[in-house]
């Protein structure tokens, strides 16, 4: 009874969404925190939707609702086996001239919103991330290598935690033999608001082996290893 | 077991309806076809020995000059509605099982038409009137000698309960109270309509509905389970089901005109909620429910415009009333309504709102599950993406669906959110050869982009017939960028889809390469053109 009435108004584990391990190592922080903006940049490698699957995972199999945006291409199968889950995923693949209309309503329900950064002007970006922070969800940008362009000044504000893809490695894959097991990516991680502010990890998706779980769905996403952490 | 009363019920059966249906006269030797075999055959082409489920090759050897008609079900629902909507007349709910079968309850109207019998006859006379209409109209005559429940394209009967009254209605008669049984009794045992009990029956010697009839009831439960008991329960004339009778479509629209037009969003709110609770206060006096939402709208120049809202939950007045507001204030405030910018000065406003609620059902409480699980019932969720869905059109807020299938392209399905989604297809769980391996691809085009493949000396690689590569690949284009050296490859992998149908046939052969530039690529080579299928990105 006390406790109730004494309880802080937003408790610190509500305030974080799951996330796995590894990640936590770089955010810094136990899980993805509501109401932060992330950014996850192609910078001269592939590999940026990975890492968003990888972000979104734990927590949308532990329940939260995500919604990308913009994100036409999304390989799906591939998310299932990163455990994101699809029946609390919703997808706005083409938001045209209203992007920033379309992302502002999906952040006042959604706690992951995952968008492409091309198609969203300075001014909107700010304010979208303002708005993350009201609504207390999850903004997730990423700019992908086709948007390599555009991403070179991406999200210059408000951004909290910066994931700069900057190298990577397919394992299983010869000449002309084997098939492609694990996909190592390389970040650096950049935090607006923690010491040391950049941290270098490698990241294997699913993992360094290359084996498959027998339960793609919950394992793959906790299946990262961080070997080579800083 | 306790089983209720079965009521008395008249079924009007319509014997061939497929053939009816398209307006052919029994005396016609006509035969209904589907997938190459009988369903249903002409008075005139039984005659000459046509029996459903022959193949249709064999129907038209013992008929020749058969008329063979492909089954059109649409068409026998359509023609089958005014049938009903005669019988509806009678003031009785009326069940239908499938077209050409309805059956009502007679408790009511006998007393009013002053019998079973005249009851009988008077509907008899209005679904005889009724084949003009249908192109069927024949010389009936309730005449001595021949039953005056008897039409040449369908018969009345009268017994308890659907069962005995589909039996009496083939006969065309009216059987009395209580004499189900007797009369059921020299009826074969196949008219249970299980093959299985019946083949089973026939080998312990039962060959009748009364010898089974005969049998204890609890030994019948014992052997046969609740199914046989169920059926056991029919032979004895005991038919207590209840008619499941179709709900009588309403009109249950509610519109209403503004004048001047609305032209701004403030002008529509009123106009919203009061709708919304016409709308929700009718549906609820007549205890329904419905799941689609249509709002139609008629702007002062005279276009219309139409969308459709899904909602998983109960409509309250609220909901319909925000949804209303949102879709006007998209139509309003978006890329502006049709037929402005003519000219002429005058703004283009909203004249006319409707809202038409469709698959309208009784409303029992339940909520609709959406694959198999809880509902979404967050209702902030649901909120966030229907005003998506009302700026951009429900189409474009999509849940992925993952069904079966061998490109990663194929194996996802979109459902419009909201749209109760069909049951998760269980192919899905099935192995498909030639499927990719996990991982899958992270990035999957809608439409494979075009890509080349070169080997050592600057030449296209091609895969032959064997499967085998013309040259080992060395340098790849992906879409515009500049080429780029291979540094691992594996492949081909030969996807040989549907070989056994020319015009769906696909081959293919699959690649994955990875590029020095530190891309990884499905890539696939069909009919000589390399395309790219997905990306590990």
């Amino acid at each position: 009874m006390v406790a109730q009435r004494v309880r802080p108004l937003v408790l610190a584990r509500d305030e974080l969404l799951p996330v796995a391990p590894e990640f936590a190592e770089l955010l810094g922080t136990p899980g993805l925190r509501r109401g932060s903006t992330l950014a996850v940049v192609a910078d001269g490698a592939p590999g940026t939707t990975s890492v968003a699957f990888g972000l979104v995972a734990e927590a949308s199999s532990a329940g939260a609702w995500c919604a990308a945006a913009g994100l036409e291409d999304l390989g799906l199968v591939a998310a299932d086996e990163f455990g994101v889950a699809l029946d609390r995923l919703v997808l706005v693949p083409r938001p045209g001239k209203r992007f920033p209309t379309v992302v502002a309503a999906l952040l006042d329900g959604c706690d992951v919103v995952l968008v492409a950064a091309p198609g969203l002007a300075l001014a909107d970006r700010r304010q979208l991330s303002v708005r993350a922070r009201e609504r207390r969800a999850v903004l997730i940008v990423v700019a992908g290598s086709q948007a390599a362009a555009v991403a070179s000044r991406p999200w210059p504000d408000g951004v909290d935690v910066r994931f700069s893809v900057t190298g990577g490695v397919f394992v299983g894959l010869g000449a002309g033999s084997g098939r492609v097991r694990a996909h190592r990516v390389d970040v650096a991680v950049t935090r607006r608001a923690a010491s040391p502010r950049e941290t270098r990890a490698s990241l294997w998706f699913p993992s360094p082996s290359g084996e498959i779980p027998s339960q793609p769905r919950v394992a793959v996403g906790k299946r990262l290893d961080s070997a080579g952490a800083r | 077991m306790k089983v209720p009363v079965p009521a008395r019920t008249l079924v009007l059966w319509c014997p061939d309806w497929p053939v009816s249906a398209g307006g052919h006269r029994p005396e016609e030797a006509v035969a209904v076809v589907a997938d190459g075999k009988v369903v249903a055959a002409s008075a005139a082409a039984r005659r000459s020995g046509v029996r459903p489920p022959q193949r249709r090759r064999q129907a038209e050897s013992c008929c020749p000059g058969l008329a063979v008609v492909p089954r059109d079900p649409g068409a026998e629902v359509r023609a089958f509605e005014p049938v009903v909507v005669a019988l509806e007349r009678f003031g009785a709910p009326v069940a239908v099982r499938r077209p050409g079968w309805a059956a009502l309850a007679t408790r009511g109207p006998t007393r009013y038409f002053g019998g079973e019998e005249s009851f009988a006859v008077d509907v008899a006379g209005a679904v005889e009137t009724l084949g003009e209409s249908l192109g069927l109209a024949g010389e009936y005559r309730p005449v001595a000698g021949r039953a005056p429940l008897v039409g040449d394209w369908w018969r009345v009967g009268i017994a308890d309960g659907p069962f005995a009254a589909t039996m009496a209605a083939q006969q065309g008669r009216i059987v009395p109270r209580g004499g189900a049984r007797a009369f059921l009794a020299p009826f074969d045992i196949e008219r249970l309509g299980s093959a299985q009990l019946s083949s089973l029956l026939r080998r312990l010697g039962v060959m009748t509905l009364g010898g089974f009839a005969a049998l204890e009831e609890t030994d019948v439960l014992a052997r046969f389970g609740s199914d046989g008991a169920r059926l056991h329960q029919l032979a004895r004339g005991r038919d207590g089901r209840p008619l499941d009778v179709r709900a009588r479509p309403r009109d249950l629209a509610v519109e209403t005109h503004l004048e001047p037009p609305a032209v701004d969003v403030d002008a529509t709110a009123f106009v919203a909620k009061n709708l919304a609770e016409r709308l929700c206060g009718r549906l609820a006096a007549e205890g329904l429910a419905c799941s689609f939402l249509g709002i139609e709208v008629e702007t002062s120049t005279g276009n219309r415009l139409e969308r459709r809202w899904a909602h998983d939950g109960a409509w309250t007045p609220a909901l319909v009333a925000e949804r209303l507001r949102w879709q006007l204030e998209a139509w309003l405030v978006g890329p502006g309504l049709p037929g402005g910018g003519d000219g002429t000065n005058e703004e283009v406003g909203i004249s006319r709102v409707r809202l038409v609620p469709t698959d309208v059902v009784a409303d029992t409480g339940r909520q609709l599950e959406l694959w198999g699980r809880p509902r979404v019932d967050d209702e902030r969720v649901v909120r966030a993406f229907a005003r998506v869905q009302g700026l951009l059109g429900p189409e474009e807020v999509v849940r992925p669906l993952l069904v079966g299938g061998r490109e990663p392209a194929e194996r996802v399905r979109f459902v419009p959110f909201g749209d109760p989604a069909p049951a998760r297809p269980d192919d899905a769980a099935l192995p498909w050869p030639g499927q990719l391996p996990s991982p899958n691809p992270t990035v999957v085009p809608r439409e494979p982009y075009p890509a080349e493949v070169l080997d050592r000396d600057g030449r296209h690689v091609g895969v032959d017939g064997r499967g085998t590569p013309s040259g080992v690949p060395v340098s790849v284009t992906v879409g515009g960028r500049p080429p780029s050296l291979v540094v691992a490859w594996a492949g081909p992998w030969p996807v040989d889809e549907q070989w056994w149908d020319t015009a769906a046939h696909r081959r293919r052969a699959r690649f994955q390469v990875v590029t020095a530039d530190g891309g990884g690529y499905l890539l696939a080579i069909d009919r000589g053109r390399w395309v790219v299928e997905g990306s590990y990105d």
